[in-house]
């Protein structure tokens, strides 16, 4: 068989047929880089409503440890809001599309690698900060003095296991959010890569 | 600055090639829609850094392919080793336009780097540009693209 000749008879009965629905020019892409500059700003927006939230609690509380705790939980979710909407406004959409595929594909995992990454690191600070507050601020409702309360060694070591138990636990879930998010993209574009890396 | 009415016509005298690359990847038809519009989407973003210093066949040939394989794209169901054996009908006599649809299913069975650098060759691409496109060593798209050749030749001859 020539494979020219039969390529060429494919390309023109079906490799050229137009695509349904093929008319214009989109101007928002769905490219998994987009799903991330999405979540970022969803994140941020939630960084937002959260920050309401304790500093409306920062008011309703009046012992002077929970509102140190929550304080630094505000400062915590400062710091989240302006890292995730400098990392929102910083990332763009349009791959090095026009480079050589090596670059594309390893560009396009470097940069979802990174940001799970960064994500994780950042949360990781957050759960145990906002984890002491929540412990601090139940203790308060449940109408004991959170001072006194916070000085009992026995309160301590459960507030201390709770923090143990709950901070790995908020990363492994988010880890399992984000391997279900991107995992699979994450896995074809490496083996993309190995592909191209093999001298075979 | 690229003007949208150039791109535009750049785009409706090439669109071939960007469904082309859609058949050879992509396997739904909510897919191909997605991918069409990122291809353009892609293209009409990157196209101020066309210099012009290739066709912009080829430019566009590679925004396409970079696309696609960096695309999050529904799995594929079918089991291409059933597709061949429907190239035959009971009789044993294979049916019309057997040879091009049989070249179609043995190329979309081999692995996309290997798709990629086959189609670009069938396509008249010299190792040189194809081992620009794919980021390879020109000695290492020869020998790819040997062994590739083979492959395929071997999938041919069991039909």
């Amino acid at each position: 068989m020539d494979l020219q000749e039969a390529w060429k008879k494919l390309e023109n009965d079906k490799l050229t047929k137009p695509v349904t629905g093929a008319v214009h020019i989109q101007k928002k892409s769905k490219h998994p880089v987009q799903k991330l500059k999405t979540a970022y700003l969803q994140t941020t927006g939630f960084s937002v409503l959260f920050l309401i939230c304790f500093i409306a609690l920062f008011f309703y509380f009046h012992e002077p440890l929970v509102k140190i705790g929550l304080v630094l939980v505000i400062i915590s979710y400062i710091f989240f809001f302006i890292t995730n909407f400098s990392m929102y406004r910083k990332i763009n959409v349009v791959l090095p599309v026009d480079k050589s595929l090596k670059q594309a594909l390893t560009h396009t995992h470097q940069f979802i690698t990174d940001n799970i990454r960064f994500q994780k690191r950042v949360a990781l600070f957050i759960y145990p900060v906002a984890g002491t507050a929540g412990f601090m601020m139940g203790g308060s409702i449940g109408g004991g003095n959170v001072e006194e309360m916070m000085q009992d060694p026995k309160v301590l070591l459960i507030a201390a296991i709770v923090m143990g138990v709950l901070t790995p636990l908020c990363y492994y879930m988010a880890n399992w959010m984000y391997k279900i998010s991107y995992g699979k993209c994450l896995v074809e574009l490496q083996e993309r890569i190995d592909q191209l890396e093999d001298p075979n | 600055m690229a003007s949208e009415r150039e791109f535009t016509n750049l785009i409706e005298q090439n669109r071939g090639i960007i469904f082309k690359v859609i058949r050879l990847y992509v396997h739904h038809e909510e897919d191909e829609r997605d991918l069409f519009q990122e291809i353009l989407f892609q293209a009409w973003r990157s196209f101020p850094q066309f210099k012009g210093d290739s066709k912009f066949s080829t430019w566009l040939y590679r925004v396409a392919l970079n696309t696609v394989l960096t695309f999050k794209r529904r799995p594929q169901l079918v089991v291409p080793h059933e597709d061949l054996s429907l190239l035959k009908t009971s009789s044993g006599d294979k049916i019309q336009s057997e040879e091009s649809e049989a070249l179609y299913i043995a190329i979309r069975e081999l692995n996309e780097i290997d798709r990629m650098i086959i189609t670009l060759h069938l396509d008249g691409y010299e190792n040189e540009e194809i081992a620009e496109i794919s980021g390879l060593t020109k000695n290492n798209t020869a020998v790819k693209l040997h062994r590739i050749k083979e492959t395929i030749t071997k999938k041919l001859k069991m039909l």
